[in-house]
């Protein structure tokens, strides 16, 4: 049975028809997750409930204190943003790797989050951003921080009738560079076998903050504060680099799949978050504004 | 795929052997198990929902007690089938128990085969979610046999 297909033009005419259905409607943002989803009868929902033409949820705002990602924005506009190309490097190189250019046009960065897919990019580059999830539903706004949004695989922290509406990434302290790397084990459009965003701001060649996310090789993005604090207050030494590598390969805990074992995933985790590191203290390859000084 | 946990419960083998043995009841601690009876010595039929995300299966099958050694051995088969998802899942339990500082110590090992649609979320998932059910599995029987009117 084919779902009808509703298009609400606003937000709440959105949430109302998600709340009128229920369990049997499914909101559709860019398709590419849910339509497979459809097309195997792995679900069969009764209502659909496009968001392609909610104005609320379009458009990126560029202020002072930070980014918002209005949630039907596609990921190919966020690897193709001068802004996001520049402000922030990690997320726009994190879109560009996603699939290929076809799903990149039709993919949405809050289509993508609410599917938590473990095996994406942009969330481990959102993780490392610190950035924060505005959502609407029956019980009014609420915001959720991205590292309390994943809980599981394809699990996420959003109650039935709520939408994710946007995303707002709060500007990395001034001085910060920043890269995501993707490491493929299969195709050159496969998802990820493990994923490293790695954020760090200098101040005299100093780090004075560091943040790094793996994901793809767990069951959710994951950061590791007590490891990231290793290099607070020194230089990005092979010394420092090698023990915040080992340390997240240590104390992650991987998944076993098709794209790779757990245990090549530890070793892989060690190899891209040296690499991510070396990146961002060379400063190459990360187009911010501070690259390569 | 072959998973293999293991937990401690503070209570006697021959307490949680007793528990293991009760089929019927010992499913209502299974999260998902909707429901379970019996239709011969050492079978059951029952049915068990699990939700990966967005797709919510629902398994119709039956468990089969192949094998006791009371109270330390425990050997069963599993089979079900979820129409919706056109999916079969086939699984071998092997569960052991030995006395352990403060209790007993309970390991299992299920070995997990699934085909059809839902497969392709790949084993990673499965594996995930069959490990997230155990230890849901293994706290409510921790709290259960724990608690000061256990059965």
């Amino acid at each position: 049975m084919r779902p009808e297909v509703l298009h609400p033009a606003t937000l709440s005419d959105a949430l109302a028809a998600l709340a009128a259905y229920g369990e049997e409607a499914r909101p559709l943002a860019g398709g590419t997750a849910l339509v497979l989803l459809l097309h195997h009868r792995l679900i069969a929902p009764r209502v659909l409930v496009c968001l392609e033409e909610v104005r609320e949820l379009r458009g990126l705002q560029f202020a002072e204190e930070g980014i918002q990602i209005g949630a039907m924005v596609r990921l190919q506009e966020l690897a193709r943003s001068p802004q996001i190309r520049e402000r922030l490097p990690a997320l726009a190189l994190a879109c560009q790797e996603v699939g290929n250019i076809r799903i990149r046009n039709q993919a949405t960065l809050g289509g993508n989050l609410a599917e938590a897919d473990y095996a994406s990019d942009p969330p481990i580059a959102l993780m490392a951003l610190e950035a924060i999830l505005e959502v609407h539903g029956p019980n009014g706004p609420r915001e959720i921080p991205i590292a309390e949004f994943f809980r599981g695989p394809y699990t996420t922290a959003l109650e039935p009738g709520e939408l994710i509406t946007a995303v707002r990434i709060p500007l990395p302290p001034p001085g910060s560079r920043m890269t995501y790397l993707k490491f493929r084990t299969r195709s050159a459009e496969d998802r990820p076998c493990v994923g490293v965003a790695a954020v760090v701001a200098f101040e005299d060649g100093i780090c004075r903050e560091l943040r790094i996310a793996v994901g793809a090789a767990c069951e959710t993005p994951q950061r590791r504060p007590e490891v990231e604090r290793l290099a607070v207050g020194r230089p990005l030494t092979e010394a420092v680099i090698q023990a915040i590598a080992q340390g997240y390969a240590d104390q992650i805990e991987t998944l076993n799949d098709l794209r790779g074992s757990a245990a090549y995933r530890k070793r892989m985790i060690e190899v891209h978050v040296r690499r991510a590191l070396e990146e961002v203290r060379d400063g190459h390859r990360s187009f911010g504004a501070d690259a390569g000084c | 795929m072959v998973i293999r946990e293991a937990f401690t419960v503070r209570a006697s083998v021959e307490r949680v052997w007793a528990f293991l043995e009760d089929v019927p009841r010992l499913a209502t601690y299974v999260p998902g198990v909707e429901a379970v009876e019996e239709t011969g010595p050492d079978r059951y039929r029952g049915r068990l929902a699990v939700r990966i995300g967005p797709i919510s299966a629902r398994f119709e099958g039956v468990v089969r007690i192949i094998r006791r050694e009371p109270p330390a051995r425990l050997e069963a088969e599993m089979e079900g089938q979820d129409g919706a998802s056109a999916s079969w899942v086939k699984a071998s339990f092997l569960g052991t128990l030995e006395p352990a500082a403060g209790g007993t110590r309970l390991a299992c090992e299920i070995d997990l085969t699934l085909r059809g649609r839902l497969a392709q979320f790949g084993s990673a998932i499965l594996e995930a979610t069959a490990r997230r059910m155990i230890h849901a599995f293994a706290q409510r029987l921790q709290e259960a046999l724990e608690s000061p009117h256990a059965p």
